[in-house]
């Protein structure tokens, strides 16, 4: 039978704690009877009838205590496992009655969540309405999610404490052949065990994070302890768990690589080169990965020996490029947050120069929020490098149809990754999205997701949004903005969706040429330059990210048709 | 000449970072001069972020990158008919160490905010005011003293 | 006679059967355990505490049946060695001069 959330509300961690420290005693006084049993024994020559009958009850009597201790061992170990799980119980119900009481939601007996509040204002487009209304959806699914996972919490622990339970029934924890009582409790105390409850499969952000807060602090370090795997990549997860777990796995990695590259050297050194040796081949392939993964490590490592870096993503899955997101500054606590989605050719071998560009950029922000007065505030910017950015010459075939695919997939992942920095804090911060290149692409359609919780987007370098109507994307009215460059050819392909250039209902930012002294100082040039150092972009994309948006430089760099044979990066084989 | 030779024949990173918060107290000193009454938020400048270097250093190993600032700038406001007298007494001092480039990103009544750049490095000085004052150096690339 | 010490021995492991049985017999084992189940209304694990706690006070009962029995018997033996002597010599073998004891 499934628990209800009126029952699981009024469980108690506290009977546990009471009840764990009185069978501490319980069982000390059974397992000190050890000294009666070995005096019990009577005298070593005692032959007969009457003695071989002492010595069966003796046996008997021996085997029974041993698991009786065994058994109460059993049930001290489940209950102050299934203790430490209820603490987590009662605090996920703690967080979701609270996140149901501060978003004006009820939560009913059988765990229905119900938005009483409601949209509270009217408002002037129907677009923001619906933005609105969804915004209150996510609320209310993530008030679900909380709940979901306090009940799945404590089914979990009802079914781990119910499987010790019926072993102690059935006798089957012990069988009487241990060699003494104080054997008897070990071997009792390792029946007792409950199961680690793992993130829920295939769960939303806002599941993860509820599966999070259903754990014990306790319970939390053995997940960072012994599966880092399980939350490192996880969305819905504080970040600062996510950097920790990703730190122990990047040195783990590490390690194994250089091991097993070590390996590989003394392997080939060892073989004939022999080109048609399938082996030989095999082992050169997988010495080229090893390659690319360490150059992914190093840059990691690297990058994360600069103070205020997290590792937010750490992802070497076999069969495709390394992905990773860096962050610089706190995203679970940072009042504005900025995530940076780079574009073609990126890797995370060469992604050190963004996250330099994204430390900038939070300095650049912090700037401007002084600079309208507000010395307090936070800010966090995050390169996220979270799927498989084209690269020249192997992914990018020149099929738009496979190229928009990437590009719809890591849109999803980066509707998620917003979604998870919004569901693990208690607060949403101000968010904004920025993407460039082919990542303004990706999200694009990241931002066609409901409910990610971006409050605003800065799209440069774009060849289209994956949408031409400016309405698809779910953030509020007027808070997109678009800046492109002059030259800029990726920008002016117009591959997936109209040219932003010339979209409906954007804004657009300056990219350069605010000149004095007569001459043209900032502008930048080319695609890949919108981030250098002493660029308006950056200074319109602070405005932008400390909310301030109104300080932005305004223009519309379109019209420029240079041939594009003269961009050095354009690919030959493109044509021309 | 390769990247890393190109970094080696800068100043090292330290000797740039005691140029530059040397340039910062310059400035802070001309605007107060300029401009009286700021409130800084800290009594001496200090580094304020340290990161990897942008491209193309972002390849060269150990190649470090830093910004500075006083606190987070100033509470208190250069006013309209002192700020343009401000930049050109900031220029003075700053033309001196190479910042050479200047853009304006906003120059509105109540509202301002001029980038000088150092085209040889990339470095720049961002000043800025509107409800608070700012005053930003985003330093350039440079390798660490050996043994740092 | 000559068999005292053995005798003794019988009295004095009865007697730390009867010691182990008074302390075993006044275990809280099972009402240390039903104080959880009031803290997980609902659960499963709640009503099987009830029946592990029940099943824990039956085999206490049965091992202090089992260790009086147990003591019994000794004491039974010992009383008939003080007065038989040739039961008691039949029943301690004479320790080997090499054999411990």
């Amino acid at each position: 039978m499934s628990l209800t959330w009126g029952q699981v509300k009024q469980w108690r961690a506290a009977p546990f704690t009471t009840a764990e420290e009185a069978l501490t005693t319980s069982r000390r006084t059974l397992t000190d009877r050890a000294d009666d049993l070995r005096t019990m024994a009577g005298p070593a020559r005692w032959t007969g009838s009457a003695a071989s009958t002492a010595s069966t009850r003796l046996r008997r009597v021996t085997d029974d205590l041993e698991i009786l201790v065994a058994e109460v061992s059993a049930a001290r170990r489940a209950v102050i496992e299934a203790g430490d799980a209820v603490t987590g119980v009662e605090h996920a119900v703690d967080a979701a009655v609270e996140y149901a009481s501060a978003h004006g939601l009820t939560i009913s007996a059988d765990g229905t969540v119900s938005d009483e509040a409601g949209l509270q204002m009217c408002y002037a487009t129907e677009h923001d309405e619906q933005v609105a209304r969804q915004e209150r959806q996510v609320l209310v699914d993530e008030c679900v999610a909380r709940v979901e996972q306090a009940l799945r919490k404590a089914n979990d622990v009802d079914v781990d404490l119910v499987a010790v339970l019926t072993s102690v029934r059935d006798g089957t924890i012990a069988d009487g052949s241990d060699l003494s009582l104080d054997e008897a409790a070990r071997d009792g105390d390792a029946a007792g065990h409950l199961s680690l409850l793992g993130p829920p499969s295939g769960g939303t952000p806002a599941d993860n994070t509820g599966w999070w807060e259903s754990l014990s602090p306790e319970e939390q370090q053995r997940v960072l302890d012994e599966h880092p795997d399980w939350v490192g990549n996880l969305d819905g997860i504080p970040m600062g768990v996510r950097d920790e777990a990703n730190r122990t796995r990047l040195e783990e990695t590490a390690t194994e690589l250089r091991d097993r590259q070590q390996d590989i050297e003394d392997e080939l050194a060892a073989m004939d080169p022999d080109p048609y040796d399938p082996e030989y081949l095999a082992l050169l392939a997988e010495a080229q990965t090893i390659r690319e993964q360490l150059g992914a490590i190093g840059t990691l490592e690297e990058t994360l020996d600069k103070p205020d870096t997290h590792l937010l993503v750490f992802d070497l899955t076999p069969g495709q490029r390394p992905q990773a997101a860096v962050s610089i500054g706190d995203v679970d606590t940072a009042d504005h947050v900025g995530v940076f989605t780079p574009g073609l050719t990126s890797t995370v071998e060469g992604m050190g120069g963004y996250v330099n560009d994204m430390a900038d950029l939070r300095d650049a922000t912090l700037d401007q929020l002084a600079r309208n007065g507000d010395f307090d505030s936070t800010v966090a910017t995050v390169v996220w490098l979270d799927y498989q950015a084209p690269q020249w010459g192997s992914t990018f075939s020149g099929d738009s149809v496979a190229l928009s695919g990437a590009a719809e997939d890591g849109g999803a992942s980066l509707a998620d990754f917003y979604r998870g920095i919004n569901s693990s804090r208690a607060t949403d911060p101000d968010l904004t999205a920025l993407g460039h290149s082919y990542g303004s692409t990706t999200t694009g359609y990241g931002l066609q997701h409901e409910g990610t919780g971006v409050d605003r987007a800065v799209f440069f370098g774009s060849p289209g949004l994956g949408t031409s109507d400016v309405d698809d994307l779910d953030i509020p009215s007027g808070s997109a903005y678009y800046a492109e460059a002059k030259w800029d050819g990726v920008g002016d392909l117009g591959r997936f969706g109209i040219d932003p250039s010339a979209m409906d209902g954007i804004n657009h930012l300056e990219t350069g040429d605010a000149t004095v002294d007569g001459q043209d100082y900032a502008g930048v040039s080319g695609h890949s330059s919108y981030l250098e150092q002493h660029s308006t972009s950056q200074y319109n994309m602070a405005t932008v990210v400390s909310g301030h948006p109104q300080d932005a430089v305004e223009g519309n760099n379109t019209g420029i048709t240079d041939d594009p044979r003269a961009w050095d990066w354009w690919p030959s084989w493109l044509g021309g | 000449m390769d990247l890393r030779e190109q970094l080696a024949q800068r100043p090292t990173f330290e000797e740039a970072e005691k140029g530059y918060l040397a340039l910062l107290v310059e400035l802070r000193d001309t605007i107060d001069a300029q401009a009286p009454g700021l409130e800084w938020q800290a009594d001496a400048p200090s580094q304020r972020s340290r990161s990897v270097c942008s491209a193309p250093f972002d390849t060269v190993e150990g190649a470090e990158n830093a910004n500075y600032s006083i606190g987070r700038g100033a509470k208190g406001v250069v006013p309209d008919e002192r700020w343009q007298a401000t930049v050109d007494a900031m220029l003075v001092p700053l033309r001196e160490q190479g910042f050479s480039e200047v853009t304006v990103l906003q120059d509105e009544p109540g509202a301002h905010q001029v980038s000088v750049g150092d085209p040889a490095t990339g470095a720049r000085v961002e000043f800025g005011t509107k409800a608070g004052t700012i005053l930003t150096l985003y330093g350039a690339c440079f390798l660490p003293a050996q043994g740092s | 006679m000559g068999y005292e010490v053995q005798i003794e021995d019988l009295r004095s492991s009865a007697q730390a059967a009867r010691d182990a049985l008074d302390v075993v017999e006044d275990t809280k084992a099972p009402d240390d355990l039903r104080g959880i189940a009031a803290a997980i209304p609902g659960a499963s694990a709640a009503s099987l505490v009830e029946t592990v706690a029940t099943g824990w006070e039956a085999d206490v009962r049965s091992w202090v049946r089992g260790a009086r029995r147990y003591a019994e018997g000794l004491e039974s033996a010992a009383t008939q060695y003080e007065t038989d002597d040739a039961a008691a010599r039949a029943a301690f073998t004479p320790a080997g001069p090499n054999q411990p004891r």
